[in-house]
């Protein structure tokens, strides 16, 4: 049994009178410690699958587990521990608490953990060991998203997901991220699942599904993932 | 376009619903209660206005203490500015109804009364334009006749009355004593006299009666009877004449004293001489514009020297000779459409005022000297009442005089024939001891004889005893003799009863023998003389004969035995027959010895009889003599009894005489003393004949009293209050105002923030600044607008109405409703709060507007986070992180900051300030009648009470069932002044023992409590006087008499203020007797009484009738009816209260709504993240609300401190000069004021906690915009 099972999931927003599916009999499979990309064009139902992968939404129809877990078929509270304790979000705005320093928006989310790692060491590892102490508004971007990264992975999650995690950043700054995260899966063996619209990201994935329609496309296995320092758009 | 932009505003407020209710809620607070405070004076005095417009109520009040008469009312008509004029009779007076007593004032009712419309209740319509001060029946009818009122509708008092009651004028205490005392001296003096003559009558008599007795008296008992009667007499008569002596000077005591009573000069003006009637039947209850308040309704001479009721009668029923008007009421032309309030009407009436004020002393001159003529007059008669009188005691006390010289010779008489009772006693005594010792002889004698017989007897009786011992003796042998004969009498018989039996056998049996051989022979001869003839028969015949022959053989056989045998025995038959003769012989001899003793018993038996009877005759004598003995010692008994008797007798009337002289003795003492009594009792009267004469001289002086509105309690304190509400509503407002700003600043900047986008677009399409900031302006003004609408209209209707009903507790004035709009107030309400929102929107909008395009399209620079000074300190690394976030927000966001805690400090202001009201105005009872005022009644008295009453009011209140304790005290009405305010009201009390006097008042300090003394010299003030005065311990303070009516008079002292005590109800000042003495001259009369009585309320009532029934008492008055008029007044301050609350809560939901609001919107991206990293919904909430919570927490405590400050100045304001309200907020209220806000807060939060939970994760994907 594959780490992350997508079993035929649907899931449809009802808007008054039409009924919408963002996600439409989606089914894949993720291993653990594989580095994940899930593209597709805007609207084809990337961020709802990151919803539902994420415990954020809940599904209309099939199944999805994590590490034999059925998250589809947890209730609003488990979903809320399976966040917390299973889950690390990366967003693509960082999401950093402006009132907080870096050390500080780490330990937000540390404190609720059960096994957390130490902060200091989470924000040394992505290279903010020097902006302990500053406030995100101090941060340039790719700094903010280190540390939304460091916060992510402080949590000790079984899962990494990244919404657009270059986004809003430079072509330079989005790149040292996307290594950052690379190097993360690679060095640490987290298994992390990046979403975006940017194909560019395909090659240093170990696996990259393609999704469309609310459907996953395609799913191809990247045999040699190259370095994210390589790639260009 | 135009179109457009306006669909985008309409859709923005849709869009925003919370924000726009926000903001038109808080300007709705704000500009309703400024409105609503601001017109409520308003509303009331324009109220008031009608109201005494509608009744008439009149502008001036004239009064003169000499009355006025009807050339006076017709000047004062003729006075320019004059509309109508009414004069009237009123009268003060203890009125007894539903079993209390109430100082009451009698006021006259015109008959046009009967004709006035009254029937909407709050208008009186007349056709008679002179009849002013009209009241409004409120139920049953108009007095049409002798003794019919109308009482108070409004007052609490008169709910225990009802229609058909009939109340009672109680005839003024001072004459009724006076009266009562004349005639019981009188009936004294009478008794007394008849007595003395009835006795003077009966002595000589009861004297002579014994001594006649006693020439007659020889015996025993007649010398015992006639000692006893003469003593009796003796001492009957002492008695007698003493008691007459001494009731002699007794009534001619009380006579003087009666008839001594100075004639005084007095203006009468007593209700039970003005009124027809002093019953009066109620027969309907009216609202009376002059009486608009329940307290004070005036001052009296009466009673506790409040007026507490009014009471309306026919004008008729006034009927007193010569009766001046008591006052005449004017109404002045042109100020009825004047608002009473204002200015205009002030200078109006005093216009008026002046002109009637002008021709006054030439009038009130010519009242003095006509009525300095009868007074003279009258004066004169009294003189000469006087010099009657004088004369008269002197005539009495002569008479008195002689009356006790005549019981002292009396007594000597008395003396003289009780020691003539005496002597007769002695020889009594003497003669019975005489008689005593002959009786005693003459049974001596009796004694001796009987014992002489006696003697003899015993030996007569000795011989009698010989003798019959003889003859016994004698009898004896006798008997012995007789005894032995008849032993040989019986003895010879034995013998010779079988001797002769044997001797007769023996002859019998020869004389058979023979008879025998006889007939044998006969028959042998008859049977040979048969054999003879009868040869035949031979044989038989033979054998026949044959047997005759044997027997005849056998006979001649036997015959010579028999003869034998017969022969001895006939010779045996010589010694028997001898020894019978010896027999015969001794019997007769011994028939000789017994007539011999027959004879010398008959001797004895005579001798014996003899002896018994003298012994009978002996026991006779005996007996005689012991009733002889018996019967003179009864006689003697009785006599000394008879003795006895008189001699106790003689000391009874020894002792009685010495009473009797006792008696005669007090008589002369108290004799002297009523002599010096009434010596000095004319000497009063002289003094007060000649004071009399001085008031007549001094009559001068008197004048008129011209009096406005302003000197009407009702008017003039309704008036009052409405400028205190006027005060308060200058600083309420304010916060409202304050907290709109900075909700509409905070929630505008929100907006204008939250549409940088599309203000950057407008900008970008070619809006200008003023365009844009058109939207943002339109839609404060919109919300402010109609908030303001709406708060007005219902806060300016709402807050006066429940002010003025509250009001009305106190004040009859109708309450109208609607109330018209003020419309300058309405409109300078709804342009502050819609000025203030606008002034904040452009404020807000103005920064972002003055940025580039370019820069607005950008999501706006992140606030910076920033340290804060506590992270400098080493706490900081103890807080967990999310008190960081809090502590940092708290202080980034600096405008919520204050918002929120002006905003909650204003509500706890207001919770404080509403409860601490509460506690002020409760404290007042509580305090004062708890702590402070220890004694719950006050008894007055009439200044010249005669000593047994005093003494019966104080037995009354030694009673433990009726009083605990009590003290005599002086009160007295004065004004103080000092150098901060002149001539204000206040009670002295002067206690007759300054030591104990903490028992009835506790005398301390507010502060620290420390007791403050009394000293013999010293002047307490109570503190509200002594602040309104500006004094303090070591000041001097002017007091000054007043007169009946309150106003100062000439007469003032200064005296130094020795200490300052805590106290509530009323201004006291308490001064040592010693300092009175000095000040004011004369020694304190003490005609007044402070009693702890009981609670029991059947007792107390009990003691009221009892101490009511004393002559000298004027009133009773329990602290219970002043409780409960300030629990009414509690009832006033907790609707207010109830206000105050609604408005806090009002405030902390607008604000805390807004606030959280604001945070939560701000939030949003912030509250998504924390859901995705995991945060259960509690921990979220926990997350925002903490700071909302800490916020409202800090403004909480500032408000306290606010509160604090706006209690005491409302307190302050609202204080009138008679009441010191507590000066406390109890800790109960600081922590509910604290707990409440924090309740609204955490009500607010539960409901915000919905839209927290409704934040969506899919948020925190989101870009900024």
């Amino acid at each position: 049994m594959a780490f992350v099972e997508f079993r035929n999931v649907s899931k449809i927003y009802t808007m008054g009178e039409v009924e919408v599916a963002a996600v439409d009999g989606m089914s894949f499979d993720i291993e653990a410690g594989e580095l994940v990309v899930i593209v597709g064009p805007s609207g084809a139902g990337k961020t709802t699958l990151l919803n539902l992968l994420g415990g954020m939404d809940s599904v209309t129809s099939g199944v999805v587990t994590l590490d034999n877990r059925p998250v589809s078929d947890f209730s609003e509270v488990e979903l809320t521990y399976y966040r917390r304790y299973d889950i690390g979000f990366v967003f693509q705005f960082y999401n950093l608490v402006a009132n907080l320093t870096a050390k500080e928006n780490v330990e937000l989310a540390v404190q609720i953990c059960e096994n957390p790692l130490d902060p200091v060491k989470m924000l040394e590892l992505v290279g903010l060991g020097n902006r302990l102490d500053n406030f995100p508004g101090q941060l340039s971007g790719g700094e903010q998203q280190r540390v939304a990264i460091a916060r992510a992975l402080a949590k000790n999650p079984k899962l990494l997901l990244c919404d657009e995690p270059t986004g809003a950043l430079d072509y330079q700054t989005g790149k040292a991220v996307l290594k950052l995260l690379q190097d993360t899966c690679h060095n640490t063996g987290r298994t992390v699942v990046i979403v975006t619209h940017n194909t560019a990201f395909e090659a240093i994935a170990n696996r990259v599904i393609h999704v469309r329609e609310g459907r996953a496309d395609k799913v191809t296995i990247n045999r040699r993932p190259v370095s994210a320092d390589t790639i260009d758009w | 376009m135009k179109n457009a932009f306006a669909t985008e505003i309409r859709r923005s407020i849709r869009g925003s619903i919370g924000r726009f209710v926000a903001i038109a809620a808080i300007v709705a607070l704000g500009s309703g209660f400024y409105a609503g405070l601001l017109t409520t004076p308003t509303d009331m005095n324009r109220a008031a206005d009608a109201y005494f417009d509608d009744t008439g109520l009149m502008d001036v009040r004239v009064v003169s203490p000499l009355g006025l008469t009807s050339e006076d009312v017709t000047a004062i008509a003729g006075v320019e500015g004059v509309e109508s004029v009414m004069p009237a009779y009123q009268t003060d007076a203890m009125v007894y109804m539903a079993g209390e007593e109430y100082a009451t004032r009698v006021h006259s009712l015109p008959p046009a009364a009967a004709s006035s419309d009254t029937s909407d209740g709050v208008s009186s319509k007349t056709s008679h334009p002179a009849y002013l001060n009209r009241p409004i029946l409120v139920e049953g009818e108009w007095p049409d006749g002798t003794g019919e009122c109308v009482l108070s509708a409004d007052l609490v008092i008169t709910q225990n009355v009802s229609i058909g009651d009939v109340v009672k004028i109680e005839k003024d205490s001072d004459e009724e004593a006076t009266e009562t005392e004349e005639g019981a001296a009188e009936q004294a003096g009478g008794e007394d006299l008849q007595q003395a003559e009835a006795a003077a009558d009966v002595d000589p008599g009861a004297l002579g009666e014994p001594l006649a007795d006693d020439a007659a008296g020889t015996g025993v008992e007649a010398a015992a009877n006639d000692a006893a009667g003469a003593d009796v007499a003796a001492a009957e008569a002492a008695e007698t004449d003493a008691e007459a002596a001494a009731a002699e000077a007794d009534s001619s005591m009380g006579a003087l004293d009666a008839e001594v009573t100075t004639p005084t000069f007095s203006y009468d003006d007593e209700a039970d001489d003005m009124l027809a009637s002093d019953t009066y039947t109620v027969v309907g209850f009216v609202s009376a514009p002059y009486y608009s308040v329940s307290s004070p309704m005036g001052t009296t001479a009466l009673g506790s020297g409040s007026i507490q009721q009014f009471m309306y009668v026919p004008e008729a029923d006034f009927t007193g000779e010569d009766l001046p008007y008591s006052e005449v009421f004017v109404t002045v032309s042109g100020a009825r459409e004047l608002d009473a309030s204002s200015g205009a009407y002030e200078r109006r009436v005093g216009e008026v005022v002046q002109g009637i004020e002008a021709i006054a002393p030439e009038l009130a001159h010519a009242r003095v000297e006509s009525l300095r003529g009868e007074a003279q007059a009258e004066l004169d008669d009294a003189r000469a009442e006087y010099d009657r009188q004088k004369a008269l005691a002197d005539s009495k006390m002569q008479e008195v005089a002689t009356e006790l010289e005549d019981a002292d010779t009396q007594i000597a008489e008395n003396e003289q024939s009780l020691k003539d009772a005496q002597e007769k006693y002695d020889t009594g005594t003497k003669e019975l001891e005489k008689k005593k010792k002959e009786s005693e002889e003459r049974l001596k004698e009796a004694e001796e004889a009987l014992a002489k017989n006696e003697k003899e007897l015993e030996a007569a009786k000795k011989q009698i005893d010989e003798a019959s011992a003889q003859l016994d003796e004698g009898w004896k042998v006798y008997n012995d003799g007789a005894s032995a004969l008849n032993d040989a009498w019986q003895e010879w018989k034995s013998q010779a009863d079988p001797f002769y039996e044997n001797l007769k056998s023996a002859q019998d049996a020869v004389g058979e023998l023979e008879t025998q051989l006889e007939t044998a022979e006969k028959n042998i001869q008859l049977y040979d003389d048969a054999l003879a003839q009868n040869p035949s028969n031979a044989a038989e015949l033979e054998a026949e004969r044959a047997e005759y022959v044997k027997v005849r053989d056998d006979c001649e056989a036997a015959l010579p035995a028999a003869r034998k045998t017969l022969s001895d025995l006939q010779a045996q038959q010589g010694s028997i027959d001898s020894a019978k003769a010896d027999l015969d012989k001794q019997q007769s001899d011994m028939e000789a010895a017994k007539a011999k003793m027959d004879e010398e018993q008959k001797k004895f038996e005579k001798a014996n009889a003899e002896y018994n009877a003298n012994v009978e005759q002996l026991a006779v004598g005996k007996r005689d003599l012991a009733a002889q003995k018996v019967k003179a010692e009864t006689e003697l008994e009785e006599a000394q009894k008879a003795l006895d008797e008189a001699k106790k007798q003689i000391e009874d009337g020894k002792k009685e005489l010495e009473s009797a002289k006792d008696e005669v003795r007090t008589g002369k003492t108290d004799f002297e003393e009523s002599k010096v009594n009434v010596n000095k009792q004319l000497v009063d009267a002289e003094r007060e004949l000649a004071s009399a004469q001085q008031r007549i001289d001094d009559l001068e002086e008197s004048d008129w009293y011209v009096l406005d509105r302003d000197e009407n309690y009702g008017s003039a304190s309704y008036q009052a209050d409405a400028d205190r509400i006027a005060s308060i509503a200058a600083v309420f407002p304010l916060i409202f105002f304050l907290v709109a700003a900075l909700v509409a600043l905070t929630t505008m900047t929100r907006m204008v923030d939250e549409e940088r986008q599309f203000i950057g677009t407008l900008k970008a399409i070619g809006y200008d600044r003023r365009k844009i900031a058109t939207k943002y302006l339109v839609y404060a003004a919109l919300a402010s607008g109609l908030g303001a609408v709406v708060g007005i209209l219902l806060l300016s209707e709402a807050l006066p109405l429940v002010i003025m009903k509250s009001y009305a507790v106190m004040y009859f004035i109708p309450v109208p409703f609607p109330m018209p709009l003020d419309v300058p107030v309405a409109l300078l309400a709804a342009g502050l709060g819609v000025g203030i929102t606008l002034a904040a929107t452009a404020a807000a909008a103005w920064k972002v507007l003055r940025e580039r395009p370019a820069l607005l399209m950008l999501p706006p620079a992140p606030k910076a986070g920033k340290r804060i000074l506590l992270e400098r300190t080493p706490l900081w690394k103890h807080l967990s992180f999310t008190w960081k976030v809090t502590l940092r927000n708290l202080f980034r966001y600096k405008r919520r900051f204050v918002m929120t805690v002006v905003g909650i400090a204003g509500c706890t202001a207001l919770l404080l300030t509403g409860l601490g009201l509460s506690d002020s105005i409760g404290d007042i009872l509580d305090k004062q009648y708890g702590e402070i005022t220890k004694y719950n009644a006050t008894i007055t008295l009439d200044e010249d009470i005669i000593d047994t009453d005093r003494k019966s009011v104080d037995a009354v209140l030694h009673d433990s069932e009726m009083a605990t304790a009590a003290t005599d005290v002086l009160i007295d009405q004065m004004l103080a002044s000092g150098p901060q305010a002149s001539e204000k009201s206040f009670e002295l009390v002067v206690p007759s023992d300054p030591t104990t006097f903490g028992e009835f008042f506790t005398m301390r300090t507010r502060i620290g409590h420390q007791e403050v003394e009394l000293p013999e010299n010293g002047f307490v003030l109570t503190e509200k006087i002594a602040k309104v005065l500006g004094v303090g311990v070591g000041d001097f303070v002017t007091l000054i008499e007043q007169d009946d009516v309150g106003n100062a008079t000439t007469t003032s002292y200064s005296v130094q203020v020795t200490g300052v005590v805590e106290n509530y109800l009323y201004n006291y000042g308490f001064m040592g007797p010693n300092l009175y003495k000095s000040t004011v001259g004369e020694a304190p009369q003490f005609d007044a009484i402070f009693a702890k009585a009981t609670d029991n309320y059947d007792n107390r009532s009990l003691l009221t009738e009892r101490l009511r029934d004393i002559p000298g008492v004027k009133t009773v008055l329990y602290n219970d009816e002043t409780i409960d008029t300030y629990r009414t007044m509690l009832q006033t301050v907790n609707k207010v209260v109830i206000v105050l609350v609604l408005a806090a809560a009002l405030l902390a939901f607008v604000v805390l709504y807004n606030l959280s609001n604001i945070n939560i919107t701000e939030r949003i991206r912030e509250i998504a993240t924390l859901k995705v990293l995991g945060f259960t919904p509690g921990e979220t909430c926990g997350y925002i609300y903490r700071e909302i919570v800490l916020l409202a927490i800090i403004g909480a405590l500032f408000g306290l401190l606010l509160g604090v400050g706006m209690e005491s100045f409302v307190v302050v304001t609202a204080e009138v000069d008679q009441t010191m309200f507590g000066r406390e907020i109890h800790l109960l209220s600081f922590v509910a004021s604290f707990l409440l806000t924090l309740v609204f807060t955490g009500i607010v939060l539960l409901a915000m906690r919905r839209k927290i939970s409704r934040v969506d994760m899919v948020e925190s994907l989101k870009s900024n915009e």
